[in-house]
């Protein structure tokens, strides 16, 4: 899955892996083949299609108008991920205005306009998630989604109650009882 | 006779059996949702294995990278992995080891999160350690219901290492390469030959002369009872909070 994500970021037309073969995977992928290694013959091996996401979504602590940004810290794959994504779209926590550069990122990873195709502000964007300092998991809320997800009848009452019943985020922001608290200190 | 109970859990013991593997320079990985390895690599780098290249995903402490959990798969593809550790729902008989499904792949019973790497890594680190914290029938079978990592490799493909042990709260497996399957390697204490027979759902090679494994010492409890539980309480607080007592 790297691999195939690493190659969609460097455009090639196919990656060969390590291992695979005897695994039921290749059984029930058309993205992974089993081929001789053309630099050593009669040793199989499989190659894989790069993943190219149509899209690719972040959630920024911060983004400037260019599309700099910066993802808090953490799983730290996501320039990779960024650049196999066709249209990659970032929501923030806040748009500041002066640049963002990838010196001095505090521990976050820096995301550069170039790999950047659009900028949404969106508090509470990774609610409910994480989002560095900012907010904790809410554990509540997962709960009642684990519960609802269990039946097709409840999962759409969810659905409903989140997102197809609410006018935009900040309904959203609002029915969950979010309030802004800021950047908390370093402090854990 | 009434047998006293251990003064130890099941996770601290699998975790000081697991310790007494990790050797002191090598390069070890300790992937996702894996607290007994993650606490058995830390106590050993705190007793034999000080210099030991420790990586943990998940942890900041044990984690070397500037990138995210690629830099360790593709360490491991270079070779450069001494030891990994994996789990599976389902382990057989021929070393396969199964993160997909149960029953059948078009209707399971269960689905489960997949591969996630492990049928690269267990090709590629140079020892892998399957653990698992129960021992069961279901767990061990002859057949696994999907192979997501094969214990045998075809032939003329390239493998670095591959199965070595499979640790449990009952027992230590050891791979038999010439048989090509598992092979009961030691008994822990508070088991036995007939409990680990009956709870294996394949017969298992005996080893000779069959071994009892030497109980955690005081000294290795008190180690991860503080060193290492306060280690492990940035990384899996839960777990260290509620398998690991407190010295």
């Amino acid at each position: 899955m790297y691999s195939m994500v690493q190659a969609g970021s460097m455009g090639v037309p196919f990656v060969a892996v390590r291992g695979l073969l005897g695994s039921d995977i290749l059984t029930h992928r058309p993205d992974l083949r089993v081929v001789e290694n053309p630099f050593q013959e009669t040793e199989p091996v499989v190659v894989a299609q790069p993943i190219r996401p149509e899209v690719a979504v972040f959630h920024a602590i911060r983004a400037d108008r260019f599309g700099n940004a910066l993802i808090p810290g953490g799983m730290r794959d996501d320039l990779m991920m960024a650049r196999a994504g066709r249209w990659v779209v970032v929501t923030t926590e806040e748009i500041v205005e002066k640049e963002i550069s990838g010196e001095g990122t505090g521990g976050h990873t820096f995301l550069p306009a170039v790999d950047v195709d659009q900028v949404a502000l969106a508090p509470f964007g990774a609610h409910p998630g994480n989002c560095g300092l900012h907010y904790a998991h809410d554990p509540a809320h997962i709960r009642e989604y684990l519960e609802a997800a269990q039946e097709e009848g409840t999962f759409q009452a969810y659905l409903e109650k989140y997102i197809y019943g609410l006018r935009n985020h900040q309904e959203y922001v609002t029915l969950s009882g979010l309030r802004s608290q800021g950047e908390r200190g370093s402090g854990a | 006779m009434i047998e006293k109970s251990p003064d130890y859990g099941p996770e601290e013991l699998m975790a000081v059996v697991i310790s007494r593997e990790v050797r002191d320079q090598e390069t070890v990985g300790v992937g996702m949702s894996s607290p007994v390895p993650a606490a058995g690599c830390i106590l050993a780098e705190q007793l034999q294995a000080p210099q030991a290249n420790i990586i943990i995903l998940g942890s900041e402490e044990y984690y070397p990278f500037p990138a995210g959990s690629s830099e360790l798969h593709f360490l491991a593809q270079r070779g450069e992995l001494d030891l990994f550790f994996l789990s599976g729902l389902q382990i057989d008989r021929r070393g396969n080891i199964n993160l997909h499904v149960i029953g059948d792949y078009e209707a399971p019973n269960l689905r489960l999160p997949g591969a996630y790497g492990s049928a690269m890594l267990y090709y590629m680190a140079h020892r892998v350690i399957l653990f698992r914290t129960e021992h069961t029938r279901r767990t061990f079978v002859e057949k696994v219901d999907f192979i997501t990592a094969p214990g045998i490799t075809p032939e003329k493909v390239y493998r670095e290492g591959g199965p070595t042990l499979v640790v449990t709260p009952k027992a230590l497996l050891a791979w038999d390469k010439e048989a090509k399957e598992w092979g009961l390697s030691a008994i822990h204490p508070g088991s036995s030959l007939a409990e680990v027979k009956e709870n294996t759902g394949f017969s298992l090679r005996m080893a000779e002369p069959l071994i009892s494994t030497p109980p955690p010492t005081a000294r290795e409890l008190m180690v991860l009872r503080t060193a290492v539980r306060e280690k492990l309480q940035r990384i899996y607080p839960e777990f260290a909070e509620k398998k690991i007592r407190n010295f």
